[in-house]
């Protein structure tokens, strides 16, 4: 933090006083909880029975662990520094920084906290019911995790799951899928009248003229080609008439 | 063993050829003798496979191996070039497999209206044109093999199919021969600039640049065609849940594990190395195009009440994953495109088993009418279970590599491609992870958990998985957790080969 701009300074502070304060409601929730749980009138409906064995020992286990565990942060015990430790870089490690007032303070801190808890859920001291005063719109805040769920599930899932699904599916169906089925719809619409009009009669009309213009000039051809000889002199004595008044003539 | 290298790839191709001709000799009242036969071709093509494991030079991926180059048609040039690497190996294993466990399902199960001989026979000749597909290495042969994959398919989905399957069928036929058509003027436009048809000269020539701009785009725009269609990459996919639905169960099966994988193949082995300037130019729009068919296709599955047609459709999303690794360029995205392709092919062939199984033991398909499977027959949910998770993109599953991959070489994409897009594009893809692990989990919901309908209660007729099954599954259950913990089994084979691809893009 010494080589922190006061920016970082002020920031640092309050990410400090955010963990206080998030310890002291810890220790107040497990302290509640304890309580509602261990004491007072039984409010359940089974009959409660001791665990079995299988279940009890992971639990002592743990238990004990968890009551050594905490210890071995403090550097003149445990090995902690040094895993945390970079080496080269150790006046930004954990000894330097370590410093007692920290976890005695956020001890204390948990301390208040729990003799808070017992007055409050235990001796029941505090007559304060948060529903009935001006803060039970924070309450209901809280209690539906600030609506964030409601907001994933109803903002965002159901829309996409239900609604958006529903319009990318018919934009499938009718829009691209539609224009395929559209162009072979057309093709097949084009079929017809290509068989219909274009083959049979356009077509099939200049075929069958064809065959008529043929027939029907090789009808006038026939006069020209009639195996008369008499005729194809005549014909070709009138031709080299034509060309020889044609020459004499230019 | 040294007969392997010239004559492996052959045989593990052309034997389903021969014993579709085999066949033809077996009387069709003769059942067991026409499973036998089915069986045994599709399993010596798959004993040719393994010996092609066997002799393949895994330090040596990146060329090209077992490679026969003969004489086929002079007049034009066209050769009987064929060969493996890293990329096609992995395919065409995975061909040789997936057809092998199709073969010992039909031994129970033939579709109505049976007519077993037609049917294994229709099998084993479009096992010959997808096999052909992986290993071809002239344009000419590549678009038969393509073409002779869609003959068998449109008479397994006409003949075998669902209520819809002859609009199915046609549908599926038209639209990839409409792709084919443009991918082929692709391949005379090449062939007119370099009198070739052999991909490894086109792709040496391919350094200098083949042609201009205009003619590189306009021919890669004909290949995209032909291969997008078939992949299926959004908007041209809507043959896909169509044909998927409708076919018979193996052939839904084939269809996804092998024959969409034709199309992204198509783009490494061809359309990059070939014109590598034109796909940088076009690597954007394929990357968009991706990313719209992850999120749409995992949309119009949370909107899909059939069970088979919702599993149709995650192909669209996960193609999709295939198909952003390879616009990305890079060699971590093509890798995680080949990976992707086979844990597709292994995942979504399951699923489709399972979804064909279904519909046998409960006699519907519609997921409202379905629940209670791990109660009711808890192995076989289980296993359909296992295969949604994977199919999810779980880690230490096959479906997890390929999407990481895509998504990590979407994050730096190939140097002349804007990353910025690109990571928009990621961005996209991890939208597209949440809603696939969203309506995969709904449906695991919706089948697998609740209670057993009233209907079934009695379970008259529903069976848990049966010997057989087991026999048809496992290879496929092992090899998706094996990929998935071990990826090095398909990243290891294809990794020089892609390098060797990519050499052409200019690294």
């Amino acid at each position: 933090m010494r080589s922190a701009s006061e920016g970082h300074q002020a920031a640092a502070w309050v990410v400090f006083a955010a963990a206080l304060i998030t310890s002291f409601l810890t220790a107040l929730y497990m302290t509640r909880a304890c309580i509602k749980t261990f004491w007072g009138p039984y409010r359940g409906h089974g009959t409660p029975h001791e665990s079995p064995g299988s279940m009890v020992s992971p639990l002592w286990i743990l238990a004990g662990a968890t009551l050594v565990v905490g210890f071995l942060g403090l550097p003149v015990i445990g090995p902690f520094q040094d895993w945390i430790t970079v080496p080269g870089h150790e006046h930004h490690g954990f000894e330097t920084l370590y410093n007692i007032v920290l976890p005695a303070g956020a001890t204390l801190i948990a301390f208040a906290a729990i003799f808070v808890g017992v007055q409050m859920f235990m001796h029941e001291r505090v007559g304060f019911d948060i529903l009935k005063s001006p803060f039970a719109w924070m309450y209901r805040l809280v209690e539906n995790k600030y609506y964030l769920d409601d907001f994933y599930l109803n903002g965002i899932v159901r829309p996409t799951q239900y609604k958006l699904s529903a319009a990318t599916y018919w934009t499938n169906q009718k829009i691209l899928d539609g224009a395929v089925n559209g162009v072979a719809l057309g093709a097949r619409a084009l079929a017809q009248p290509t068989y219909a009009v274009i083959d049979q009669q356009v077509v099939d009309f200049a075929v069958n003229g064809a065959a008529g213009l043929t027939g029907f000039s090789g009808g006038l051809l026939r006069y020209i080609q009639s195996g008369n000889v008499q005729r194809y002199a005549a014909v070709l004595f009138a031709a080299i008439a034509a060309f020889v008044a044609l020459f004499a003539l230019t | 063993m040294e007969w392997v290298d010239d004559w492996g790839l052959s045989l593990a191709t052309f034997l389903p050829a021969v014993g579709a001709i085999v066949l033809m000799f077996v009387p069709p009242a003769q059942e067991r003798a026409i499973k036998f036969v089915g069986t045994l071709f599709a399993g010596l093509a798959l004993l040719a496979g393994v010996l092609i494991l066997a002799r393949f030079d895994y330090a040596a991926a990146g060329q090209i191996q077992l490679e026969v180059n003969s004489s086929w048609i002079p007049q034009i040039d066209s050769r009987f070039h064929i060969g493996i690497d890293g990329v096609s190996l992995p395919l065409l294993i995975l061909s040789l497999l997936v057809t092998f466990l199709c073969m010992i399902y039909c031994y129970f199960h033939i579709p109505a209206p049976g007519k077993p001989k037609a049917f294994l026979a229709l099998i084993l000749i479009l096992e010959t044109g997808m096999n052909g597909s992986f290993i071809a290495l002239d344009l000419i042969l590549f678009f038969i093999f393509w073409e002779v994959v869609l003959v068998p398919m449109y008479f397994m989905i006409g003949i075998w199919g669902g209520p819809r399957r002859e609009y199915a069928a046609v549908k599926f036929f038209l639209y990839t021969l409409f792709g084919s058509i443009f991918m082929l003027l692709g391949f005379l436009a090449l062939w007119f600039n370099t009198h070739t048809f052999d991909m490894l000269q086109l792709r040496e020539l391919a350094g200098a640049g083949i042609g201009s701009e205009v003619f590189q785009n306009l021919v890669f725009l004909g290949l995209f065609l032909g291969f997008a269609i078939k992949v299926p990459m959004w908007p041209f996919h809507t043959w896909l849940p169509d044909a998927h639905t409708e076919a018979p169960t193996v052939g839904s099966v084939l269809l996804a594990a092998v024959l969409l994988k034709m199309g992204t193949y198509g783009f490494v082995r061809i359309a990059l190395p070939t014109l590598p300037d034109a796909a940088v130019t076009y690597a954007p729009i394929i990357g968009i195009l991706a990313v719209i068919a992850i999120i749409y296709g995992a949309l119009c599955c949370l909107a899909q009440q059939d069970l088979k047609r919702l599993i149709a459709f995650s192909s669209v999303g996960h193609m999709g994953f295939v198909m952003l690794g390879i616009a990305t360029l890079t060699p971590e995205g093509i890798n995680g495109a080949i990976f992707g392709m086979v844990a597709h092919g292994l995942i979504t062939g399951m699923l489709f088993f399972l979804a064909g199984s279904i519909h046998e033991r409960y006699h519907t398909r519609e997921i409202s009418e379905l629940g209670g499977l791990l109660e009711q027959i808890p192995r076989f949910g289980s296993v359909f279970t296992y295969c949604a998770i994977a199919s999810l993109g779980l880690p230490g599953l096959a479906g997890f590599w390929g999407e990481m991959l895509a998504l990590l070489g979407s994050y730096q994409p190939a140097s002349p491609l804007d990353p910025v897009l690109f990571r928009v594009l990621m961005v996209g893809g991890g939208i597209g992870t949440v809603l696939t692990a969203g309506y995969l989990l709904w449906t695991i919901q919706r089948v697998n958990l609740g209670r057993v309908p009233d209907k079934f209660a009695s379970g008259e007729g529903i069976h848990d998985v049966q010997p057989l099954e087991w026999f048809a599954w496992a290879p496929l259950l092992v090899l998706i957790l094996a990929a998935g913990v071990f990826p090095k089994l398909v990243l290891g084979v294809t990794d020089e080969a892609v390098t060797a691809i990519m050499g052409a893009l200019g690294g």
